[in-house]
């Protein structure tokens, strides 16, 4: 068969237009009588999940219980993530979840695909990121330099199976990106006061998520759950057209030191800021 | 609809719930059509319409306009969807238990014009012996060969749908027209 005549079939043989009426019309009064519910959904999820948390420990500390009460709860609590911080680290079973989920991106069918026609070393395949998701745990295991397999780990029955393989592509952060970046900054009293002062960013790291996952279950993972960081890519790129914001870092330098400032890009807040001397490693968090 | 329009039209959808039928009902037919073209099948294309604009509607509020059509987006998530459907044995239970479109699936009348339609589609048969072949490529030629000849996609739209450069999206076809040719050669019926 010449090249021709498939292209010919090929372009004759699509479907005529064909519409469900009734699915069209019943779909968009669900999505439209839902619309507030629906649209919502996400960002009100990520407010309901800081406040019973915070609620309990701030309310315990700021009661009238006597100070014993409180050094005790205090004590305990740090002995109590000290366990499982150990316990983690010293599970086998954090090493064979991930060995399971590299095993399942290496048998997927289209990564087998991507590395073939991509010449890619299999050691190279690496996890990028770890989240805590609904009855499970999701990787996001990096194929090259293009490419990102999502592969979802079953708590319960361990099963492994890739969710997505996705593509990732470099454009130019925008400036009206960063001018929002440093408005959010500016609401920090000391941040706003050194860049008024004449001190310029040297450095923005963006960190995504892909947008059409940000209203499933998957959005749980952000901050709280300490899952694992997600995606940072430096400088002046960021992960294709059809990825979300999730978090922002960026530093300035002035007098001598390092300022760093962490952003909380979902509910547009700062998350903590930290400042050292340029010539020192350690950091000091100034305001949290 | 031009692009100015269609920012303004998303813009407003953020926050306007007419704004956001204005867009589905632009956009339903194409969505539709892509996925029908992709899985031959009234029903999947059903669900999985459905689910795009589910998920659309949940992720408006984020979506960033970057000069590049909103189908873009719908097609991008249809693309997933069918990925996860065919290529991960994966069913679409979660939708059908979605609170929001469960009733639709469900809804009898939708079923007889499901039932009207599928029998159409058996009468194509060239596009159903095409498909055949079609399906057994690997996803991503899956997508390029059938933006580009039944959806009739200009490269920079198969660009941004696909979210890759031109000469990728240029190198996939190649190599999935000549992927597909063997396996229609390697195939009696043609």
């Amino acid at each position: 068969m010449k090249n021709e005549d498939l292209i010919k079939k090929l372009e004759s043989a699509r479907l005529p237009e064909a519409e469900l009426h009734t699915h069209r019309r019943l779909l968009k009064t669900a999505l439209l009588e839902n619309y507030a519910y629906a649209s919502n959904k996400t960002a009100t999820a990520a407010k309901r999940r800081r406040i019973p948390i915070m609620s309990i420990i701030t309310g315990f500390f700021r009661s009238d219980r006597p100070a014993w009460q409180k050094a005790m709860a205090s004590t305990f609590a740090v002995i109590l993530l000290l366990i499982t911080a150990l316990a983690i680290n010293m599970s086998p079973l954090v090493r064979d979840y991930e060995a399971m989920a590299m095993e399942a991106t290496l048998n997927d069918p289209e990564v087998k695909e991507i590395i073939e026609y991509g010449e890619i070393d299999t050691d190279t395949l690496k996890i990028d990121a770890v989240f805590d998701i609904e009855n499970g745990i999701r990787y996001f295991i990096r194929i090259g330099e293009g490419k990102i397999a999502i592969v979802d780990l079953s708590k319960w029955t361990f099963a492994s199976q890739i969710v997505d393989v996705i593509d990732i592509e470099t454009v130019p952060i925008t400036d009206a990106s960063k001018q929002k970046l440093v408005g959010i900054a500016s609401t920090n009293l000391e941040i706003k006061a050194i860049l008024e002062s004449g001190a310029s960013i040297y450095m923005y790291y963006f960190d995504y998520i892909p947008a059409y996952m940000s209203s499933s279950s998957f959005s749980n993972f952000v901050h709280e759950t300490g899952g694992g960081s997600p995606f940072c890519v430096k400088d002046e790129e960021i992960i294709s057209d059809y990825w979300t914001e999730l978090t922002a870092r960026f530093w300035i330098e002035y007098e001598g030191n390092k300022y760093f400032v962490f952003i909380d890009m979902l509910s547009e807040s700062i998350l903590s800021t930290s400042c050292s001397p340029i010539d020192q490693e350690v950091t000091t968090t100034i305001v949290k | 609809m031009d692009l100015e329009s269609e920012k303004e039209l998303v813009f407003r959808a953020k926050t306007d719930a007419d704004a956001f039928g204005l867009l589905y009902d632009e956009y339903y037919p194409k969505v539709f059509g892509y996925v029908l073209n992709r899985t031959a099948s009234i029903e999947t294309a059903k669900d999985i319409t459905s689910e795009v604009f589910l998920k659309a509607l949940r992720t408006i509020k984020r979506f960033q306009w970057r000069n590049i059509s909103f189908s873009a987006y719908l097609y991008r998530i249809a693309g997933n969807e069918i990925k996860n459907v065919y290529n991960r044995n994966k069913q679409l239970n979660l939708i059908k238990q979605d609170i929001i479109i469960s009733e639709i699936i469900n809804d009898v009348s939708v079923n007889a014009e499901i039932a009207r339609l599928e029998a159409d589609i058996q009468k194509h048969e060239d596009f159903l012996l095409l498909h055949k072949c079609i399906v057994k490529l690997p996803g991503i030629y899956q997508e390029v060969i059938v933006l580009k000849y039944f959806e009739k996609k200009s490269p920079g739209e198969i660009c941004a749908i696909l979210g890759k450069r031109e000469g990728t999206v240029k190198s996939l076809l190649h190599r999935g027209l000549k992927k597909l040719k063997k396996l229609m050669e390697d195939n009696a019926t043609f």
